[in-house]
């Protein structure tokens, strides 16, 4: 017998709880996954010869013939503001900093021709990819509340990523590739009688994890191998590639039954929360990379994002339906640029411009705080040749992501009953801005 | 490496920017902008608020403003302010308001809050409305809220309250229902899917409470009809009326097990009213301002499952919970000592409260606490028998509101309610209930529900052994130890009222732990009456009282004369025509038939809530009572009828009322009318008139025997004057001569009468009328003077000796009385509140101070005796004889405390003889000083008058006058006061001096001869027992 209490009191949704933290999105969506696809702002990562790759575009996984294993070290730092404005009932804020608790990820990455293992020639590639957060401490990181002080929709600590696909070359210049991306989806079940104080009895608790998955297909053509083979034309160098995710999110479902002795009993209060975390929405990226003399590279991507279907989630997540936040889906258009310097040095560097998803600049009691944001990467790698007790040239990545918050102004809405304005005046403006500073650094081992 | 390490240098700078996250706390000024308030009481718009409740607010922290009665505003429906003072109470979170003067029935208030400053913030403005209860009696516009009988409220109402499988229905009318008229069954019905739903219907006043015996089926259809033959109490029939409802089920239930703790002496006090918590107060005239009974007990409140009701959460406590309270002491006017003390007091649910949790209506801060609402009804009984009878009753439609909200893991209820509960029958007490209930922290281990397993004890009985004291139109009433569940009683069937053998018709219901049993024709006199109850008859759980069989039989009405019905007293006024009156200067005048020298009667006064009331020597025929024969004006300064006032006219037994449409008005002149006629009266149209188709003698005085009337003959009418005046506390009483022999009120002591050889121990309600020798100046032991009379005796002659011996017949001499007091009880006045110098006020009460009760002047009648005398010689040579002297009836009357026709003499007690109950050897006595006239208006002696003899042979009657009219006697009484079985007050009175009667007698016209007889009645002689209407009616 447990007092709940204890359990119970932290958990309570005060309304003004540390500022959450909460990500909608992705670590691979968000930043990127690998210093190549945070240096470049992700616009050439359909292009990507890394484990990435079996992400962005499985397709490209055949670029490089080469199996590999990854491992890398993510730390976004975020400085992620909300200024007031004013307001009808603002509240007391100690600084214009909303939140800087910054993502910390461990990741690993692996591809394999599968082809070793069987007797055939034709090389097929499978590449994995996990990232965890907090260095490996949190497998989970999954956070749904409502705000009072505002929350940014995406930035903060990202759920467990996992992906797997495979990929070969079809025909000539064109490369296919497929796979999944894997969330979980989590359910907990609580039974128990307490009385007024807390004192439990007669409990019961259940927990499972599904895994939920979504599809990720690409294609790549490289145009020169496919319609000139033979001879070189002006096609020799462009390379186009299509990809598709589909949409994923992590999600905790909450069941509980307490009955009361004495007052309520048969059935008990039933709770229920379904609450959403790390969405990532359905995604058409294509892009087109065209090499130059063969010392560098450009390449420009445009992504569709459809988070409009997150209108449907929020409604359905206990936590956020009040918010009747609305989506519009986005085009995030990438130009990125590589080019490779002497002694095994590649530098690279990549803009974005990514509006922002969230149509209203009001969300009833969550406040989610959204921005178009200029992303601007750069970054390098380094092979070594000769790296000490390995057998195979080490290649040594860093990247370096700046995300610049353009300025929009939110009005915060409360139903709260300690909130004087009432729930259909906004009782606080704030203007939302910040800068998010990723460094990234990676060894890869190809062999 | 070193564009590495460059690299790292600038990594480094970058992590270094930004500011520390911020702290976001609340908006400073948000706290101060959600206070407010989180209680009150009444409940907004809450309607039959009693009259003696104050209100009461809680907020959500401490009033700091310096004088809260001057920011708060309380008005009534014309928008004046009442004043009002303020307590405080929890430090300061909560406020009494206790209003100056006492609250309007039927009236609509209104409470303002605004700008009233609290220790975190100021309260958000606020207006509370309620309606105030209204009277069950009194001016009708003050008993009914329409001139339409209907029902006004139902709870639960089936809308915001849901109406749920163990519902308990309760209606509240328009106006009181006389319950005579109610039949369960047939013009009341609660009708389901098996027909007929069983259930217990309780009754009082303006409210009725159905209980069904087995739950309701969730989701059938129930129909609720109400007939037209329900009527009020005015007489007005109710409505045809139906109501549709299907009850919800209540769900998965909890029975959350409460406990109702004491104040630990005083010391634990509610949060609400500062007063300690579950302390039943009383505060009235009658038993005193500081007496109160702590109840403890448990309460077991069965829940509705809450998920499936989480707005409006019903709940429903039992039928049958039971909270113990500790004794009462019995202080009449709160400091004289009753004799004997209440016992265990209880109070139990008669049936199943409903309640219902409800959302904070004032407050939606998470700390505000939720409030409930609680309907119950409940009966007072008490262990000790008298106790019980004067204080036993069952309360309906209380209704408590408080807060609920769990601290510390229980449940803890602060709740309100106010109560009226009626002492004696005769005053409505206020008490203010402060309920504290705190569930038990363990449940599954609290104390199961208390099995009740005692049979219910039959502890007295009305009339009992005091049959003597019983009229016809009484009802029966039986105290037991316990609350009968009325249901159980079903006439024909496990119980029988027996008239001589013939089985009668009655109404029963119970009104606390009593069994009231009303004939339905009341029963005549001299019948043999049996009251038979066989098993069946059972408390609230179901323990049956034992088979038992009451008889008693009715007082006889005497073969005797006829004698047309008296006015034995009116309130207000004095019961006789009068003369002389000069109304603007407050004067009544004198009755006409009295002496030119007597008293002026001061104008009564009558308050503005206060009915009518005029008793009569025997009971009236209802078909002569009529808007008719008793008419009520308002009148101008020469007593001239401006505009009638309407009214309502209840007639029960020999007491007539008459409630006015509108309260009187202070100051105004009113007048009201008695018809009646000399002889040949049309009974209904200009007389009143008894079963036996006499008229009222309204005129008892008379000059002289020729102009008095004769014993059937009626009078003029009569006119009895008043001015309006504002509303008092005082308590009135009707108090009766009884028992007394003369039932028949014919004032002739009749043949199977009760006579003194009978009870040696004296009669009571008697005077002893016997010669007085030591009066006589002469000293010769004869008690005549004068040429005409040698000696007197009272009831019988003399010896034949020499010279002659009275003889000795005691039972002639007591003169049986018949009376009626009204008498208003103010309270005790301290020993320092009296003027020293008044020679009124008695030594005992100056030292001790005392009881205040005002007696209102009336009349009583004595029966008549017949005086001896022996003729003097001169009178025997004269050929004169005297033939024994009936004296009649003769008319006491209670001469007011001042002279009206002197000006200002009447100011200090408006006329009223101020009386006072003492405590003395521990025991209550009252103590009063009455001056009386004493009248023989039929007194004629007859002396024949042998020289003159008719044509016929007989002797002419000599004429002779004598001077027994307006004889002023004073009278010093006293005696204890005690409580009878039953519960009502006895006050016995007997005089400590002696009434000395010298009568002098004229014979002839010129007078040539004279006498005066010397009669007394000794000190002790004059017995009087007044007792109060029996507690139920």
């Amino acid at each position: 017998m447990r007092t709940l209490r204890s359990t119970l009191a932290p958990a309570v949704l005060l309304a003004l709880a540390t500022p959450a933290m909460a990500g909608m999105g992705t670590t691979a969506t968000t930043y990127g996954l690998l210093p190549f696809d945070v240096s470049t702002a992700q616009s050439l990562s359909l292009f990507g010869t890394q484990a990435s790759a079996a992400y962005y575009n499985p397709a490209a996984l055949t670029r490089d013939p080469r199996m590999e294993i990854t491992g890398a070290i993510f730390h976004a730092e975020h400085d992620l503001k909300a200024r007031s404005v004013g307001g009808s009932d603002p509240l007391s804020r100690s600084s214009n900093t909303l939140s800087n608790t910054p993502s910390q990820q461990l990741q690993l990455g692996l591809k394999f021709d599968l082809a070793k293992l069987t007797q055939y020639d034709h090389p097929v590639y499978l590449g994995l990819m996990v990232g965890t957060e907090k260095y490996a401490q949190d497998l989970l990181a999954f956070r749904a509340e409502t705000s009072q002080g505002g929350q940014y929709l995406q930035y903060g600590r990202q759920p467990l990523f996992a992906s797997g696909a495979i990929a070969t070359r079809l025909w000539r210049g064109v490369h296919v590739g497929g796979g999944v991306r894997i969330m979980l989806e989590n359910d907990a079940n609580l039974y128990v009688t307490t009385d007024l104080q807390g004192n439990t009895d007669f409990e019961r608790l259940t927990v499972s994890a599904r895994p939920v998955v979504t599809p990720v297909v690409g294609a790549r053509v490289q145009m020169g191998d496919t319609f000139c083979e033979r001879q070189n034309c002006w096609l020799d160098g462009l390379e186009l590639a299509v990809a598709y995710r589909g949409q994923v999110k992590a999600e905790v479902k909450v069941g509980a039954e307490a009955e009361i002795d004495g007052v309520i009993n048969n059935p008990g209060l039933p709770l229920a929360i379904s609450a959403i975390d790390g969405f990532q929405p359905a995604t058409v990226s294509v892009g087109a990379l065209y090499e130059l003399g063969g010392y560098s590279r450009v390449g420009v991507t445009v992504e569709l994002q459809q988070w409009s279907a997150l209108d449907d989630e929020l409604a359905k997540d206990t936590v956020r339906d009040q918010a009747n936040a609305r989506f519009r889906d986005i085009v995030i258009p990438r130009l990125g640029y590589e080019r490779d310097l002497t002694h095994g040095l590649t530098m690279r560097g990549g803009v974005s411009w990514e509006p922002s998803s969230l149509k209203d600049n009001d969300t009833l009691e969550v406040n989610y705080l959204d921005t178009d944001r200029i992303v601007i990467g750069l970054g390098g790698s380094l092979v070594w040749r000769h790296p000490p007790v390995l057998a195979f040239p080490l290649q040594l990545d860093f990247g370096y992501q700046y995300h610049h918050l353009i300025k929009r102004d939110f009005d915060l809405y409360s139903a709260h009953p300690s909130n004087p304005s009432g729930p259909n005046q906004p009782f606080e403006t704030v203007e939302a801005s910040g800068s998010v500073h990723v460094f990234t650094g990676s060894a890869t081992l190809r062999f | 490496m070193k564009r590495f390490t460059l690299i790292l240098c600038l990594v480094a700078a970058l992590v270094a920017c930004g500011g520390d996250q911020a702290e976001i706390g609340p908006n400073p000024s948000a706290q101060a902008r959600s206070q407010s308030l989180v209680y009150a009481y009444p409940a907004h718009q809450q309607q039959r608020v009693p009259l003696s409740a104050p209100v009461v607010l809680r907020f959500s922290s401490a009033v700091v403003s310096e004088q809260p009665e001057q920011i708060i505003q309380w008005l009534d429906a014309d928008d004046h302010a009442l004043d009002f003072s303020v307590t405080l109470a929890d430090e300061g979170r909560s406020l009494m308001l206790a209003p100056g003067s006492r609250l309007q029935p039927g009236a609509a208030y209104r409470v303002v809050l605004d700008g009233l400053m609290l220790a975190k913030g100021p309260v958000q403005p606020r207006t509370l409305t309620f309606e105030t209860a209204y009277l069950t009696s009194g001016p009708i516009s003050q008993v009914a809220s329409d001139s339409s009988f209907h029902v006004e409220h139902r709870f639960p109402d089936g809308d915001f309250f849901p109406i749920l499988d163990f519902s308990s229905l309760r209606l509240q009318f328009s106006q009181p229902l006389d319950r005579r008229s109610l039949s369960y069954g047939d013009n009341l019905r609660l009708s389901g899917p098996d027909g007929l739903v069983p259930a217990e219907v309780l009754v009082s006043g303006h409210y009725l409470t159905l209980d069904p015996r087995q739950e309701l089926t969730p989701g059938a259809t129930y129909t609720l009809s109400l007939g037209d033959t329900l009527t009020s109490t005015l007489g007005v029939d109710m409505a045809a009326t139906e109501y549709t409802f299907v009850p919800r089920s209540s769900g998965g239930r909890s029975t959350l097990v409460q406990q109702v703790p004491d104040a630990n002496s005083g010391q634990r006090l509610s949060i609400l009213t500062g007063e300690p918590i579950n302390q039943v107060p009383l505060q009235a005239v009658l038993l005193g301002d500081d007496n109160s009974t702590q109840q403890t007990g448990d309460i077991y409140a069965e829940l509705a499952h809450i998920p499936t009701f989480p707005t409006v959460t019903p709940l429903r406590v039992k039928r049958g919970s039971l909270l113990q309270g500790s004794p009462l002491e019995l202080l009449i006017g709160g400091e004289v000592p009753a004799g004997f003390g209440s016992g265990e007091i209880e109070i139990r649910f008669i049936s199943d409260a409903m309640g219902y949790l409800l959302e904070n209506p004032f407050s939606r801060q998470p700390d505000a606490p939720r409030h409930l609402v609680l309907y119950m009804d409940i009966a007072i009984s008490a262990q000790d028998p008298r106790a019980n009878g004067a204080v036993t009753q069952n309360i309906l439609h209380l209704q408590l509101n408080g807060t609920a909200v769990v601290e510390d893991g229980q449940m803890v209820i602060n709740a309100i309610g106010v109560a009226e509960p009626r002492l004696l029958g005769l005053e409505s007490a206020r008490s203010l209930l402060s309920f504290y209930m705190a569930s038990y922290p363990d449940q599954r281990n609290a104390p199961l529900p208390p099995q009740d397993q005692t049979a219910p004890q039959l502890l007295s009985w009305l009339p009992g052994a005091e049959a003597e004291r019983y009229r016809p139109t009484d009802p029966l009433i039986f105290n037991f130890s316990e609350p009968l569940i009325p249901g159980s009683i079903r006439a024909g069937d496990n119980a029988l009222l027996l008239v001589d053998d013939e089985p009668v018709a009655f109404h029963s219901h119970v009104d606390g732990a009593a069994l009231v049993i009303t004939p339905v024709e009341s029963l005549p006199y001299g019948s043999e009456v049996e009251w038979v109850m066989f098993d069946g008859v059972t408390d609230l759980a179901g323990n049956p009282a034992s088979a038992e069989i009451f008889a008693f039989q009715v007082p006889a009405l005497a073969e005797g004369p006829a004698h047309a019905p008296v006015i034995l007293s009116t309130y207000p006024g004095f019961p006789c025509p009068t003369q002389s009156r000069d109304l603007a200067a407050d004067n009544a005048g004198r009755c006409i038939g009295g002496l030119a020298t007597d008293d002026h009667l001061p104008l009564a006064r009558l308050p503005a809530d206060r009915l009518l009331h005029m008793v009569f020597s025997r009971e009236l025929d209802p078909a002569s009572v009529t808007p008719e024969t008793l008419q009520v004006h308002r009148v101008d300064d020469q007593g001239e009828p401006l505009e009638v006032v309407a009214g309502h006219l209840a007639l029960r037994g020999r007491t007539l009322t008459f409630a006015p449409a509108e309260p009187w008005q202070p100051g105004t002149l009113y007048r009201y009318r008695l018809h009646s006629v000399l002889d040949n009266p049309d009974c209904g149209v200009n007389a009143l008139c008894d079963r036996d188709g006499l008229p009222l003698k309204t005129m008892v005085l008379a000059l002289s025997p020729a102009q008095a009337f004769a014993p059937t003959q009626g009078g003029p009418n009569l006119d009895i004057f008043f001015r309006g005046a504002a509303e008092v506390t005082d308590v009135l009483q009707q108090l009766a001569n009884l028992p007394t022999a003369d039932v028949n009120a014919n004032f002739v002591a009749d043949p199977g009468e009760p006579r003194f050889s009978d009870h040696p121990d004296g009669l009571e309600n008697t005077a002893r009328l016997v010669r007085n020798p030591a009066a006589n100046p002469l000293n010769d032991g004869t008690s005549a003077s004068g040429n005409a009379v040698d000696d007197a005796n009272v009831g019988c002659g003399f010896t034949e000796d020499e010279p002659p011996v009275p003889l000795v017949c005691d039972d002639q001499q007591y003169l049986h009385m018949n009376g009626i007091l009204h008498a208003d009880v103010v309270g005790f006045r301290a020993s320092h509140e009296l003027d020293p110098s008044d020679p009124t006020i008695p030594a005992l009460v100056q030292q001790q101070g005392g009881v205040l009760v005002y007696i209102y002047p009336t009349q009583m009648f004595l029966s008549g005796t017949v005086v001896h005398v022996e003729t003097s010689d001169a009178v025997k040579m004269l050929s004169f004889v005297a033939q024994p002297v009936d004296t009649g009836p003769q008319v006491m009357r209670i001469r007011a405390a001042c002279d009206a026709a002197i000006v200002g003499s009447c100011d200090a007690h408006q006329g009223r003889i101020p009386a006072w109950i003492v405590e003395q050897g521990g025991e209550p006595q009252l103590l009063v000083s009455l001056d009386l006239y004493l009248d023989a208006p039929w007194l004629d002696p007859v002396v024949e008058n042998f020289n003159i003899l008719n044509p016929d042979g007989s002797p002419t009657l000599l004429p002779v006058s004598h001077d027994l009219r307006s004889y002023p006697l004073s009278l010093s009484l006293a005696g204890g006061v005690s409580f009878l079985p039953d519960g009502r007050l006895a006050i016995q009175q007997v005089s400590l001096n002696d009434l000395a009667l010298s009568i002098n007698l004229q014979l002839g016209s010129p007078p040539i001869l004279t006498a005066d007889l010397y009669l007394a009645i000794p000190a002790g002689e004059v017995r009087l027992v007044y007792v109060s209407e029996p507690v139920k009616q």
